[in-house]
């Protein structure tokens, strides 16, 4: 699942067409890469998100041209793109925000058995989710959305951050046992780690 | 979802469902920059003059001479103007050497205009293949070709003005391996990325060129003391 369901091949050729000029291709881009950049923007700039992603699309529309890779690696150019516009804001900023997470919101989303798979395509729970990860420590948030939501790997989500990828994959860890930590409160059962297997790299 | 997942599932799964309505709403920015862009020529032809003129000089060379090797039943007619440019080109090296632009097929007129047009070919396909090299190869050749009674038929075989570049494409793929370049857009000196690399490397520094600030290319610092 994931916010365009392009195949990264898909997303590939996407990418060759709109550096041709090809504008329901970026139109596609946009769809699969706005609703990431957005959310992982939210966690480090709270409301100014949508502003900080408008101005980092308009870089990327300026610099497509000049990109080269595959499509991993453009979602990974794009996430770098917004983390720069969101840095240079927290630099003026002097702290990031922290915004409250739903709580209510957030027990509703993991308690409930049934109905669960509409519940999560809510935007009210999309909402409680980015707010929850923000919840945590900034670098553990971020390795957990380039990982989950960019669908990178440690190595090149260490390229976002400028990190090693020993350093990402670590934060990423320690960012989803804390968030399982966190949710056993609301829950009452203990959580699996089954999605920390899944983001182990394979190689 | 299925029955047995977590509660951490579920929020990563609300994390990553697809774009709710609300979040789309730059779209029409994005898509106005865009077209503002692509309006524009790349702006790599002129970061360093001297280098690009270089560059450009090979890319016409090179050109040529992959024009000559797989020009499509012969008929077909490049002008040899200097704004030819094969993007994604700039690093490559000339397969043919010394030839150059007299490497030009003698019995193709013409037309003595930059403006690379196909002269009319036997046969339709001939004639949509070179106009489909026209408008992959440059953002002029994309302008002047997306015009005209023969663009209107390159359309119609494409199934629509939309699939006219997922179709010239097709039309390009089996003999990419014959062409140095290999895609457009593509540098070809670096392997297409490996598994489990994104190639995000090359992606990090788009400008890879000096005289034009960008802050992409400037190495994101962690900021270790700042939460």
């Amino acid at each position: 699942m994931d916010p365009e369901d392009l195949e990264l091949g898909e997303l590939d050729e996407l990418v060759l067409l709109a550096q041709r000029g090809d504008v329901d291709a970026f139109d596609r881009i946009y769809t699969d890469v706005q609703p990431r950049l957005l959310r992982y923007l939210r966690t480090l700039v709270g409301d100014e998100a949508e502003d900080v992603a408008s101005e980092a699309w308009l870089q990327i529309a300026r610099d497509l041209g000049k990109f080269s890779g595959d499509s991993a690696g453009f979602r990974g150019w794009t996430a770098r793109i917004a983390r720069n516009r969101a840095m240079d804001l927290l630099r003026r900023k002097q702290r990031r925000p922290v915004e409250p997470v739903p709580l209510d919101r957030l027990v509703e989303l993991v308690g409930c058995d049934e109905g669960s798979e509409q519940l999560v395509l809510d935007e009210l729970a999309t909402d409680a989710a980015v707010r929850f990860i923000a919840s945590l420590p900034r670098d553990q948030a971020e390795a957990v959305l380039l990982r989950v939501l960019f669908e990178l790997d440690s190595a090149a989500a260490g390229r976002v951050l400028g990190k090693r990828a020993g350093a990402v994959r670590t934060a990423a860890y320690r960012g989803l046992r804390n968030l399982a930590k966190k949710l056993e409160r609301f829950s009452g059962e203990p959580v699996t780690l089954r999605m920390t297997a899944a983001l182990e790299d394979t190689t | 979802m299925n029955e047995d997942a977590t509660p951490l599932d579920r929020v990563l799964a609300a994390l990553t469902v697809p774009a709710h309505p609300g979040e789309l709403d730059g779209r029409d920015r994005a898509l106005a920059a865009f077209q503002e862009a692509a309006a524009r020529p790349l702006p790599v032809s002129r970061a360093n003059p001297v280098k690009s003129a270089r560059a450009r000089l090979l890319t016409v060379k090179t050109g040529l001479a992959v024009l000559c090797v797989t020009v499509l039943g012969g008929g077909v007619a490049l002008a040899t103007g200097t704004g030819l440019t094969f993007p994604g080109n700039d690093d490559g090296k000339p397969v043919f050497r010394g030839e150059g632009i007299r490497l030009e097929p003698k019995r193709a007129p013409s037309t003595g205009s930059p403006t690379a047009r196909p002269t009319p070919s036997s046969s339709p396909e001939a004639r949509l293949a070179a106009l489909c090299r026209q408008i992959l190869r440059d953002e002029k050749g994309r302008r002047d070709g997306g015009r005209g009674a023969a663009y209107a038929e390159l359309a119609e075989a494409a199934g629509g003005k939309s699939k006219v570049y997922g179709y010239c494409l097709s039309l390009r793929s089996p003999d990419a391996g014959s062409k140095p370049s290999g895609r457009p857009g593509r540098p070809s000196a670096k392997p297409a990325g490996r598994p489990g690399d994104e190639g995000a490397r090359p992606a990090d520094r788009p400008t890879g060129r000096p005289g034009r600030p960008d802050n992409t290319a400037r190495p994101a610092r962690p900021d270790p003391g700042r939460r």
